[in-house]
C-alpha cells in the first residue's frame, strides 16, 4: 500500500549510497539498527532501514512521532547522542528508550538547502555504545549532509528536465514555423520575380528601367537564397533529411548555366568565368545542385577579391562529377577552414555583416546527400571549393 | 501563304504574376493563350473551348483538386490534349502523372517551354 509520503520514501530509496551509509553506520558504531526517517510535525516514516536486531520496521513503516526523540530534534534542529541511557542525565528517565528498548541512540537532522527539515539519520542498539567521539559525530553529520545534498540534486534535476522539455517543445515549434514560413515565402517571391521578368521584356530598350529591374532581380535572388537556406536548415533541425530528386539528365549544363547567368546579372561589376565539360550524364538533383552552386558562387563573391574573377568549373566523366568554385584573395586560415561548413560559421572580413552563415553548411549537406564531399582548400592567393561526387 | 489560327494553350496557375509571365512567354512563342486560376476554372474553359492543344498547369492550387489530379481529368476527358506540369517542388513519381506528360521545374524560362512543347510536337 502506498504511503502518502511515497515520493520521499522513493527519493531516499533511489539514492544508491544510502544502504552503504546505513551499513557503515552500523559497522562503525557497532549498533544493530540504522535508518533514514522522514519526520514531520505529525508523522515519523521510515524511508530506508538496516535492521540487525529484528526491530521490525520496514521502509514505509511508521512510528508515533510524539513517542520518538526525532520529534524533539525536529523542534531543536540539534542532534541527540546517547552513549548509555542508564548513565545519561537527560534521558535516563525518558519514556522513549524504555518504550523501544534501546540503550544507545544517535540521531542527526537532515536539513534541506532551503532550511526545511526532512527527517533524521538515526541508529539505535539495545547495548550501550561509544558515540560521543568527534569521529562518530562528524561521520553522522557528513552522511546527513550528503543525503540532504542528494535530495536537493534530485529536485534540481527534475526542475531542469521540465525546463528542458518546455524549451525543446518551443524550439520544435519555432523550427516548424520557420520551415513553413520559408515554404510560404517561395510563391510570393517567385511572383515578384515573374513580374520583373515581364517588365524587363517590356522595357528592354530603356536602360534606366533595365538597371532598376536588374537590381530588383539581384535582391530577389538574394532573398530566394536566404529563404531556401533557412527553410532547409529548419527542416533539417526537425529531423527531415534532404530528399533528392535524381535525374541523369544531359541538361545539367543548362542548370549550371542558369545559376551562373543569374549571379552575373545580379553582380554586373564582377567577373564570373565558367567552364563546363560534362561528357557523361550524371544522376543529380538539379534543384539542389543549383542551390549548392549558387551558395558557393555567392560565398566566393562575398569573400573573394572583387578585382579577381570567380572561376566555376564542372566536369563529368566515367569517374564521377566534379564541380569547383574558385576565388582570388588572401588565404583562409587553417582554423577557419576546419569550421567553414558548420552552421552559422562566418568567414572573416565579411562585407556588411549580412548572411546567416548557412550557405556552406547547406551546400555540404547537399554534397553529402549525393554521396559526395565538399572540401575547401586555400593558399597562394586562391581559395577553392570542390564538390566531388564519385560515380556510383 | 495560308495562315491558320495559333494553337491554343491553357495555363492553370493561381499566382497572378506567375500566370501572366507564363502567358507572356507562350504568346511571344506564337501560341494563343487561355488562363485559369484553378482546376475548376480550367475544366470550365476546356468544356467551352474547342481544340485546346495543351494544358500547362501548376501543382499547388486552391480548389477541388490540385494540378496533378487535373492532368488525369484532362487526359480522361480530352485525350488528345498535351499535358505539362510545372512546379517548384519535386518531380512527381512517374505513376503520379499521366503517360506522355511532361514536367518542368520552376523557375522556368521561355526556352524551357519551347523545348518541352517541341518534344511534345506542339507546333504553333
Amino acid at each position: 500500500m502506498k504511503s502518502d509520503y511515497q515520493a520521499d520514501i522513493d527519493a531516499i530509496g533511489n539514492i544508491d549510497s544510502v544502504p552503504t551509509i546505513l551499513d557503515v553506520v552500523c559497522r562503525t558504531t557497532g549498533m544493530g539498527f540504522a535508518a533514514v526517517a522522514r519526520v514531520t510535525d505529525s508523522r515519523w516514516i521510515a524511508c530506508s532501514v538496516l535492521d540487525h536486531i529484528a526491530f521490525g520496521l520496514q521502509p514505509g513503516g511508521e512510528l508515533q512521532v510524539e513517542t520518538t526523540i526525532c520529534h524533539e530534534i525536529r523542534q531543536s534542529g540539534e542532534p541527540v547522542i546517547i552513549n548509555n541511557v542508564a548513565d545519561d542525565p537527560v534521558f535516563c528517565g525518558h519514556p522513549t528508550p524504555a518504550m523501544y528498548g534501546f540503550q544507545s541512540y544517535i540521531s542527526m537532522p537532515i536539513v534541506r538547502k532551503d532550511g526545511s527539515f526532512f527527517g533524521t539519520l538515526c541508529a539505535i542498539d539495545p547495548k550501550p555504545a561509544r558515540l560521543k567521539d568527534p569521529e562518530i559525530v562528524g561521520m553522522f553529520r557528513l552522511f546527513a549532509e550528503l543525503i540532504a545534498a542528494h535530495l536537493d540534486s534530485i529536485d534540481q534535476i527534475a526542475i531542469s528536465e521540465q525546463l528542458l522539455a518546455r524549451e525543446r517543445a518551443f524550439g520544435a515549434m519555432r523550427e516548424k514555423f520557420i520551415a513553413v514560413l520559408g515554404h510560404d515565402l517561395r510563391n510570393p517571391l517567385a511572383s515578384v520575380v515573374s513580374g520583373t521578368k515581364m517588365l524587363m521584356r517590356k522595357h528592354e530598350a530603356e536602360p534606366d528601367s533595365r538597371r532598376i529591374l536588374l537590381l530588383m532581380q539581384g535582391s530577389l535572388l538574394r532573398m530566394r537564397g536566404l529563404v531556401d537556406n533557412i527553410a532547409d536548415f529548419a527542416r533539417s533541425r526537425l529531423g527531415g533529411g534532404l530528399t533528392l530528386d535524381l535525374e541523369a539528365d544531359v541538361h545539367l549544363e543548362r542548370t549550371l548555366d542558369q545559376v551562373v547567368d543569374e549571379l552575373r546579372a545580379a553582380h554586373p561589376d564582377r567577373s564570373i568565368v565558367a567552364e563546363f565539360s560534362l561528357d557523361e550524364a550524371v544522376p543529380v538533383d538539379h534543384g539542389r545542385v543549383a542551390q549548392l552552386l549558387s551558395n558557393l558562387i555567392g560565398n566566393a563573391l562575398s569573400y573573394g577579391d572583387a578585382d579577381k574573377p570567380v572561376r566555376v568549373s564542372a566536369k563529368a566523366d566515367k569517374a564521377g562529377f566534379e564541380l569547383a568554385v574558385e576565388n582570388g584573395g588572401a588565404p583562409v586560415p587553417t582554423e577557419t577552414l576546419a569550421t567553414l561548413f558548420e552552421p552559422f560559421a562566418r568567414g572573416e572580413g565579411d562585407r556588411n555583416g549580412e548572411g546567416l552563415g548557412l550557405g556552406l553548411f547547406i551546400a555540404s549537406e547537399i554534397a553529402k546527400a549525393h554521396g559526395g564531399t565538399l572540401t575547401a582548400t586555400s593558399g597562394a592567393g586562391v581559395t577553392r571549393f570542390v564538390f566531388d561526387m564519385p560515380a556510383p | 501563304m495560308t495562315s491558320h489560327p495559333a494553337a491554343k494553350i491553357l495555363i492553370v496557375e493561381d499566382e497572378p504574376l506567375i500566370r501572366m509571365d507564363l502567358a507572356d512567354m507562350l504568346e511571344k512563342l506564337g501560341y494563343s493563350v487561355l488562363e485559369a486560376a484553378n482546376a475548376d476554372e480550367a475544366i470550365a474553359i476546356l468544356e467551352s473551348e474547342p481544340a485546346v492543344t495543351a494544358v500547362v498547369t501548376d501543382v499547388d492550387m486552391p480548389g477541388t483538386m490540385d494540378g496533378l489530379a487535373l492532368t488525369f481529368v484532362v487526359r480522361n476527358r480530352w485525350p488528345p490534349c498535351h499535358l505539362i506540369v510545372v512546379s517548384g517542388h519535386r518531380r512527381p513519381n512517374t505513376g503520379n502523372m499521366p503517360a506522355g506528360s511532361r514536367f518542368i521545374r520552376k523557375p522556368l524560362g521561355t526556352s524551357d517551354l519551347q523545348r518541352t512543347l517541341a518534344e511534345l510536337g506542339v507546333a504553333v
